[in-house]
């Protein structure tokens, strides 16, 4: 009988007329099944059923929950009060989707959320077997009525559209076991009472289907897998639950480069090389996703410290002890990065964390940069005198006191922590100085305005700024308007921003806390509103960007940058951090939302 | 290519029931029928020889860019002369051209050199004044300044808005304009000029590709005339006149002596009798004829009106687009479109919009990427703009355009557009879309792709776009 399964095939609807393919259709795939099962539907695991290998598992336990919170969202109100949602509601191409919903729910008998929800009421899997390169949507209804319902109403429509076409109606009709099943030849669609399983490999979509009928043995299952089970115990269950096998995917090369341990970026390496270095070793990996007014997104790999390289330890800190600096936020914030680096390490262990090519541009740079601070060794002394954890920061600027250029950027700035300030100060000083020397010689080679350093104190604090030497009134259009480099010195606290106004900020800051660290390793953060802000300060540059690459006329390239704009206004902020727990790196990301406007 | 069928002894004529009849006989071309005097006169439409469609059309491909049917009704209606009023009349394009300006500015903080192009060819797509923009193409090739070597947005611009702002103005303002230009001057090699060392180039370049041509001028003209420019810098990306660099001395330049300043020795140039005509020549070659020899009784009509009008622009283009001429059958098709004479003409027909940085992209593929010429001599045109490669070019950049997802039609698809558009069938798409005559065996082709009597598809009218872009009648213009 088994052999029957996709041998033998009868095209049941071949080059047969439409009321013939329906009337087949109808009658071959939605009887209701003939025997009743020993085994009941309610009674099986979607984990009992797949078969070990499978290395990649997505489970929504309750789809029809995570529907319900999507569509009555209180940003989904919102949304649609916009002018643009409306106008596209009421498009050609929408009022024809909308014309074909109606329909197909007047045929199900159901709206198509109840529709999607009936067919997932218990649970939709998503499973891929990378031993057999095989996928398997597995998903169980509320009832077998409801499945059959919808599963046949879908097939008749392909069927319709392919007859309308002129084409081969795309799938065969045949039975296996007690599953009705619908062959399209790249996949099928196998349905038994209110399970529905599709997949694109049919003996892997005929192994989950004898599990279903006749159970898995209890050790081949996917429960039963040693990666599973850890992973279960790494994140709990969420709104959406996924499980990776890194270890099979590793085995198989598929996705190397997660797995090199390194990359041939040295900026990269910075913000990853952690990561690389635990999945590297890594077997697993495990995530969540819950989306209710935010959204709340966690994913874990096990940590194993005695697995991590020495070299890692300027990413981690001595025992992964490393830990984020409190950030700082000053009035108008964009985004903000900041995470515990020992960069001296970082620099002086280049020789293990790059190749070949990476390390020789890195050693001219290091002469370069040693050059620049007067002949001290920039990984050892310059690097070295800066205490582990730094934060990268861009915050709105005003242009209140000079005509607005252009284009407008954010000012970006550095904050760090010396160890011994009172003798490197004066090293960082000269080197900012000598840096815009040559910024200066080159700007005049090109006849641009040049820089004009000032030095200057305010309080406990060292300032040193460069601003352009501004003859043509014309020039505050270009964008040399948004920079005015300063370094500056408060307590042990060393400050590099790109305009003047920002070191101000930070230095109001500063004096204001006392230092203090996060419970993160990396914590990166966005404030939807100034970035909206940012935006809308450049809408023009967003305009002419969306003109040139849809070819739009200004008035429709305007309306849909309004729109963008529009839809940020729901952003409240972003966050993502990185924590070291004693077994497990776990990365977690959220989105929250502006509900109340 | 396709000459023999253009110029050949079969003419082509409109009869009374609005189509295209092919009428046997040997019969001379229109230039050799014609004196030249006699072929600069004004074309009067009579009832052999109407204002219609066709020569509309033909009026729109060759002064513009072309244009949908849709937008072609008005333009028969208000007759010839209203038509080339509008068409030299750059204020209907005041809002349009300062929301552009608003885009530039930004273009002008950066050196995406290509990017500026995109905003070109956006700009000639979009403009209620497509002649203008046309004209200010012409210059462009003429007045030929690549950001290849000037590699600055904001330079590039700034000569772009001198030649728009002089397109159909007066050609004395545009050279006194392009000799303080940075963009040219940055080209030329021209930023420090001493009288200790005058620098020749821009003071040849002037005499032999801008002004006068080879062989109206002498090697002493041109080290007079570089005299007369010493002093001229770039200092800081702006102008400067440097008194103390200036040659003060007595120059002679073409039969005048005195102490001559750039802008008088400009004026000195233009002056000269061949001047006129150099423009004149240019402008015909550019609107009427490729490849035809054009002797100086023939340009001579033109060059009058030229020097009779101070040099203003305007006029003289009236008397090319109001020809007998121009409006000759055999002129038809006489020139091949130009890469952006085909994108821009193609989109701006179909009433659609793509990806701008896209369309640079293949205009760089097909040899012509606007901000880029080739050489100070500007691109040239004519079969140049034709091989093997090219070809291919040509049809796959239209083909994109009818079959990429990505392009928006402002009637909503190609049916719609087809339907708009009022074609009765393939033979009146082709009629409409080409400037010649299709041989009734390609006509029956073509029907296959949308036959008769059936509701069109998107698909349809993409297929006949396709096989239109592929035929070499498609080239011509």
């Amino acid at each position: 009988m088994q052999a029957l399964w996709f041998g033998n095939s009868r095209r049941l609807v071949h080059r047969v007329t439409l009321p013939l393919v329906l009337a087949a259709v109808s009658v071959v795939v939605f009887p209701l099944a003939l025997d009743a099962q020993e085994r009941s539907p309610e009674q099986i695991e979607f984990d009992q059923i797949l078969p070990d290998t499978t290395g990649l598992i997505v489970s929504i336990p309750h789809p029809d929950q995570v529907l319900d919170h999507l569509l009555s969202h209180p940003i989904r109100d919102d949304l649609e009060k916009l002018d643009a949602y409306q106008s596209a509601l009421n498009s050609p191409q929408a009022l024809q989707g909308k014309l074909l919903l109606g329909l197909f729910e007047s045929q199900v008998g159901m709206t198509w959320p109840e529709a999607i929800k009936s067919i997932t009421r218990h649970g939709l899997y998503i499973a891929g077997d990378p031993d057999h390169e095989a996928f398997a949507v597995l998903m169980r209804a509320d009832s077998e009525t409801n499945l059959r319902k919808v599963a046949g109403t879908l097939l008749n429509w392909v069927a319709k559209q392919a007859e309308d076409e002129g084409r081969e109606v795309p799938f065969e009709i045949r039975d296996y076991r007690d599953f009705k099943v619908a062959d399209f030849g790249v996949f099928i669609m196998a349905r038994w009472k209110s399970w529905l399983l599709i997949s694109n490999r049919k003996l892997h979509a005929k192994q989950i289907a004898d599990n279903l009928l006749d159970g898995a043995e209890t050790d081949t299952n996917l429960a039963s897998a040693n990666w599973y089970q850890q992973a279960r115990s790494l994140e709990k269950t969420g709104d959406v639950w996924v499980g990776v096998n890194l270890k099979s995917l590793r085995e198989r090369n598929i996705a190397q480069e997660l797995f090199r341990g390194t990359t041939d970026d040295a900026a990269a390496e910075l913000i990853l090389g952690g990561i690389l270095d635990v999945l590297e070793d890594s077997d697993l990996a495990a995530g969540q996703l819950n989306i209710g007014d935010r959204i709340d997104l966690s994913i874990s790999v096990p940590l194993a410290a005695d697995k991590i390289r020495s070299v890692r330890e300027y990413y981690f800190g001595p025992e992964l002890t490393g830990r984020a600096p409190q950030p700082i936020q000053p009035d108008g914030w964009i985004a903000s990065l900041t995470s515990y680096r020992d960069l001296a390490g970082w620099w002086l262990s280049k020789e293990e964390l790059f190749e070949e090519r990476v390390i020789a541009q890195l050693a001219q740079t290091d002469s370069q940069l040693s050059t620049i601070f007067g002949g001290l060794d920039f990984g050892e002394e310059v690097l070295g005198s800066v205490q582990p954890g730094v934060q990268i920061l861009a915050v709105q600027q005003d242009f209140e006191a000079t005509p607005e250029p252009d284009v407008k950027l954010p000012s970006f700035g550095l904050v760090a922590r010396l160890y011994d300030p009172a003798s490197v100060r004066s090293r960082f000083k000269i080197a900012f100085q000598s840096l815009i020397g040559f910024i200066n010689i080159e700007l005049g080679q090109q006849g641009q305005p040049q820089l004009e350093l000032d030095s200057d104190r305010v309080g406990d604090a060292f300032i040193t700024t460069a601003r352009y030497l501004i003859d043509q009134p014309d020039d505050y259009r270009l964008m040399i308007a948004n920079f005015s480099p300063t370094i500056a010195f408060q307590d042990d606290y060393l400050i590099i921003s790109s305009t003047r106004q920002l070191a101000d900020q930070i230095l109001a800051e500063v004096r204001q806390r006392e230092p203090a660290t996060v419970e993160a390793n990396t914590l990166a953060l966005i404030n939807g509103a100034a970035l909206k802000h940012a935006l809308k300060q450049n809408a023009e540059a967003l305009i002419a960007q969306n003109m040139l690459e849809q070819g739009n006329d200004r008035k429709t390239a305007q309306q849909q940058i309004d729109i963008f704009l529009r839809l940020l206004d729901f952003a409240k902020s972003a966050a993502v951090e990185l924590k070291v727990h004693p077994n497990r790196l776990n990365l977690s990301g959220s989105l929250e939302f502006n509900l109340d406007e | 290519m396709s000459s023999k069928r253009v110029t050949g002894t079969a003419r082509i004529e409109m009869n009374r029931s609005n189509r295209w009849t092919r009428r046997s006989g040997p019969r001379k071309p229109a230039w050799q029928e014609l004196s030249p005097e006699e072929a600069w006169q004004p074309f009067q439409p009579d009832g052999q020889n109407p204002w219609d469609e066709r020569r509309a059309m033909h009026l729109m491909r060759r002064a513009a860019f072309g244009c949908s049917r849709h937008d072609l009704r008005p333009i028969v209606d208000q007759g010839l002369d209203a038509t080339v009023d509008w068409l030299l009349d750059e204020s209907s394009a005041v809002e349009f051209d300062r929301q552009m300006e608003q885009t530039a500015r930004i273009l002008a903080t950066g050196n995406d050199g290509k990017g500026l192009a995109a905003w070109w060819l956006l700009k000639m797509v979009q403009t209620p004044a497509p002649a203008i923009e046309k004209l200010t193409l012409f210059w462009h090739g003429h007045f030929a300044t690549s950001h290849a070597k000037v590699q600055r947005n904001k330079a590039m611009l700034d000569q772009y808005r001198l030649l728009h702002q002089h397109a159909a103005g007066n050609f004395a303002d545009l050279v006194h304009g392009i000799s303080r230009d940075i963009a040219m001057l940055v080209y030329l090699d021209s930023t420090d000029n001493r009288k200790t060392h005058p620098n020749e180039n821009y003071a040849r370049e002037l005499l032999e590709l801008f002004c006068l041509g080879i062989g109206n001028y002498t090697e002493n003209d041109i080290k007079q005339l570089a005299r007369c420019f010493t002093g001229w810098e770039v200092r800081r990306g702006r102008f400067r006149f440097n008194r103390f660099q200036h040659d003060g001395g007595t120059k002679t330049l073409f039969g005048q002596t005195g102490n001559f300043d750039g802008d008088q020795a400009i004026d000195i140039v233009l002056q000269q009798p061949a001047a006129a005509r150099f423009i004149a020549r240019k402008l015909i070659r550019f609107y009427v004829w490729d490849e035809r020899e054009l002797t100086d009784e023939w340009v001579e009509p033109i060059a009058t009106t030229l020097r009779e009008n101070q040099f203003e622009i305007r006029p003289a283009l009236r008397q090319i687009f109001t020809s007998r001429i121009f409006h000759a059958a055999d002129t038809r098709g006489a020139k091949i479109k130009s890469p952006v004479e085909l994108g821009v003409g193609v989109l701006r027909q179909l009433r659609a919009a793509i990806n701008m940085n896209e369309l640079a992209n293949r205009m760089q593929e097909l040899g012509q990427l606007p901000f880029h010429p080739p050489s100070v001599k500007g691109w040239d045109g004519g079969r140049t703009w034709i091989n093997a490669a090219t070809i291919l070019s040509r049809a796959n950049l239209v083909e994109h355009i009818v079959r990429s997802g990505q392009t928006k039609f402002a009637d909503g698809d190609l049916a719609a557009w087809y339907q708009e558009s009022k074609y009765n069938d393939v033979a009146d798409l082709a009629s409409h879309w080409l400037a010649v005559e299709l041989a009734p065996e390609i006509i029956r082709e073509l029907t296959r792709t949308i036959p008769a009597g059936q509701t069109v598809t998107p698909n349809q009218v993409a297929s006949a776009m396709t096989q239109l872009a592929v035929l070499p009648e498609f080239q011509l213009n």
